[in-house]
């Protein structure tokens, strides 16, 4: 499958993430939102989605109900990483 | 100019314009001051500063090893990118993510929260092993698409997670950079500016003031300064330290030397007859 989406897929996206980002980085443990390539276990595919990333995954049932993402925003996958905070790279 | 990110030439919230900035960075041993902080910004778009060079060193337009910037282009997801960088060299990686809101710890102004960031990730074989996109110092370096070396993002910011598939990096929409700091990669066509700077004329052609008799009055009129020399257009991207490497600025790499409006002197020379036409010029307009 080719690694390059289409433009219109990411612009879907871009127009999705816009309207939760903001709402979406305040809540607890999260690091990054963005429209991303997703992945089929380590390797990036050609479909685009949405990643959150957080510093702790839990499961759904260990969420509160109100921080708990969905699955997707309307055709648009959502997908949730663990990831540590990127860090100015300074020498 | 040179170009690199606010916490590599600026660094602190005091910071202000005018500050020296030695090159290599204090790091990594420099102390010979190469230019002075010009235009500096932190906020939820970059973390971007622009330094003028003060001549002491010869420079190219060049990014060591990656040849001229041809211009600018936003990135997309799976464009295939590369950089030159002062700790891990010349590395290649692709557009994973972009439209990236992140929150960074800058520990003296605090937490930034980014908005429309995008992430990179090492190319193909992935995850990468024993591969850095990216390390600390390589901050400041120019992200190109690497099949037209068209700049497409500020390197400012990665992750320090030893896993492999975590790899990445982080850079600020290039276009974006350049229009608030005013510069370009390209050569900047030269705009003259005859007012700028002033001089006295009476200093520098006593003979003229004697002929039309000044006395006490010394004019200040709008001639460019000879003395001021307009800046030649480089011949080629980061400066090159003694060992051929792009060095550090302060601890990073200083991306690419490039241009701003403001480079241009354009002074140019004026002979003393036009001088004098000039004179009479400004003399009959004031007895008007």
């Amino acid at each position: 499958m080719s690694t390059e989406p289409d433009p219109a897929s990411t612009e879907a996206a871009q127009s999705a993430l816009e309207e939760v980002a903001q709402e979406w980085m305040a809540r607890s443990g999260v690091v990054s939102v963005e429209v991303a390539r997703r992945r089929d276990g380590d390797v990036p595919t050609g479909e685009v989605g949405i990643r959150v990333t957080v510093t702790n995954k839990l499961a759904p049932d260990d969420v509160p109900a109100d921080e708990l993402f969905p699955e997707s925003l309307g055709d648009i996958p959502v997908d949730v990483v663990e990831g540590r905070p990127p860090e100015p790279q300074l020498g | 100019m040179i170009l690199s990110n606010w916490h590599v030439l600026a660094g602190a919230s005091a910071a202000r314009a005018g500050e020296p900035i030695v090159q290599p960075g204090s790091i990594d041993g420099g102390t010979e001051t190469v230019a002075t902080l010009t235009r500096m910004r932190l906020d939820s778009r970059m973390d971007a500063a622009v330094a003028t060079l003060n001549g002491v060193r010869s420079h190219t337009r060049d990014i060591l090893g990656l040849g001229t910037v041809s211009g600018m282009e936003a990135a997309h997801l799976g464009m295939q990118v590369q950089k030159s960088g002062r700790t891990t060299a010349i590395t290649e990686g692709v557009v994973d993510g972009v439209s990236m809101s992140v929150n960074i710890n800058y520990g003296d102004p605090g937490v930034v929260s980014f908005t429309n960031q995008i992430r990179i990730v090492p190319l193909p074989p992935w995850p990468a092993v024993d591969t850095e996109v990216s390390q600390g110092g390589d901050s400041g370096s120019i992200w190109l698409n690497k099949a037209n070396n068209k700049a497409i993002g500020l390197h400012f910011a990665g992750e320090n997670d030893p896993t492999p598939s975590a790899e990445n990096a982080i850079c600020n929409p290039i276009e974006a950079v350049a229009n608030e700091l005013n510069f370009s990669f390209l050569p900047v066509p030269c705009k003259p500016k005859p007012y700028m700077p002033y001089f006295d004329i009476c200093e520098r052609f006593p003979w003229i003031c004697r002929q039309f008799d000044f006395g006490p009055f010394r004019p200040r009129l709008p001639v460019p300064d000879p003395r001021f020399s307009p800046v030649d257009t480089p011949p080629g991207g980061g400066l090159r330290g003694p060992a051929g490497g792009l060095q550090s600025a302060s601890e990073s790499t200083m991306s690419s030397a490039v241009h701003a409006d403001g480079d241009c002197g354009c002074g140019g020379a004026i002979d003393e007859r036009e001088l004098a036409e000039l004179i009479a010029m400004y003399l009959e307009a004031r007895r008007r």
